[in-house]
């Protein structure tokens, strides 16, 4: 579900034969129609309005892992930038008009003798505001569980090799305090845009599970 | 040393750490906003979220998943508050699966 339409020109309506919700061929589960009774009561009573949770909606759609990935392309090429992302990453995503509701967001820098990742035992608290909402991996029970104890071969599985003599830092969230891995530059980018660079920076880079592309193999 | 929370998995063994990638539902983004906009109102607070999660029977937590908890949570912490009816809601919930559309909501 949820697949783009393939590009194809717009001159003609085909709106007829798009499902006008996201989950239109989904049958109605009990889960979904308890949410949708809540939310009538909740809008009846004047709790909350229909419109609050549409823009709230819009605004939870802007946290994306493009957010963080502008950031650390950024502080990439910009050696200000990245102290002060380091210093307060908050400020730092302001800078860049990246609106964050996190109350702290930390930035941890992989360096050739350590990498770092996320994990949130506990739950699932993550930094939505620069990535969107978590992967089904981060908020598996086996991540939570397993991320602390055995990161190196968590990491293997997930195809990052990291090597013995490179220590790894695990950090786990908290509804306080939230963080944002920043990947080492990879070699052969030189001269690489900032939009060039951010796109080689994908979600995962930013939890620590993953490095970033090559430039030619993305 | 008290027992364990439920939540508190950290270091134990798990096996695989799946890979496959979900897409949320409508309704779950719905529900994700509704909650937000809520802990803005500041009817419910992030740490009462998490107490009420705390508090769910540990074979039930187990086997629930991330949305699933999250809107137990939810439905548990309002009609705690006072703020929602466990009847009314009940009614409804039925009135919605009878009906069998999302188009009257």
């Amino acid at each position: 579900m949820n697949t783009q339409p393939p590009e194809h020109d717009h001159d003609h309506d085909h709106d007829d034969h798009r499902p006008t919700r996201e989950d239109d061929d989904i049958e109605l589960t009990e889960r979904e129609a308890t949410f949708l009774a809540l939310k009538s009561l909740l809008i009846e009573q004047g709790v909350v309005t229909a419109d609050e949770i549409r823009k709230r909606m819009e605004f939870n759609e802007r946290g994306s892992p493009h957010q963080a990935a502008r950031m650390i392309a950024k502080a990439w090429l910009d050696p200000d930038y990245k102290v002060r992302m380091i210093d307060d990453t908050k400020a730092a995503a302001a800078e860049l008009g990246i609106e964050t509701t996190e109350a702290k967001l930390v930035t941890l820098e992989n360096t050739p003798e350590r990498h770092n990742i996320v994990v949130c035992t506990l739950c699932s608290c993550y930094p939505r505001s620069l990535l969107g909402e978590p992967p089904s991996f981060y908020v598996s029970k086996a991540y939570r569980s397993r991320a602390v104890r055995e990161p190196r071969q968590v990491l293997k599985e997930f195809g990052v090799d990291i090597p013995e003599r490179v220590d790894i830092a695990v950090h786990d969230s908290n509804a306080d305090l939230r963080y944002v891995v920043m990947p080492m530059r990879p070699a052969g980018t030189d001269g690489m845009s900032e939009a060039e660079l951010a796109d080689l920076i994908s979600r995962d880079c930013v939890v620590g599970c993953a490095l970033p592309s090559e430039p030619d193999n993305r | 040393m008290a027992d364990k929370l439920i939540t508190d998995i950290g270091g134990e063994a798990a096996g695989d750490v799946p890979r496959d990638d979900y897409n949320m539902l409508f309704w779950e983004k719905q529900m994700i906003a509704t909650f937000n906009m809520l802990q803005t109102k500041q009817l419910v607070v992030t740490d009462e979220y998490r107490r009420i999660v705390e508090e769910m029977p540990a074979d039930y937590y187990k086997n629930s998943t991330f949305y699933g908890r999250r809107l137990e949570g939810i439905v548990a912490l309002l009609i705690e508050k006072g703020i929602i009816d466990r009847e009314a809601l009940a009614e409804r919930t039925k009135a919605i699966l009878d009906a069998g559309t999302r188009d009257h909501v």
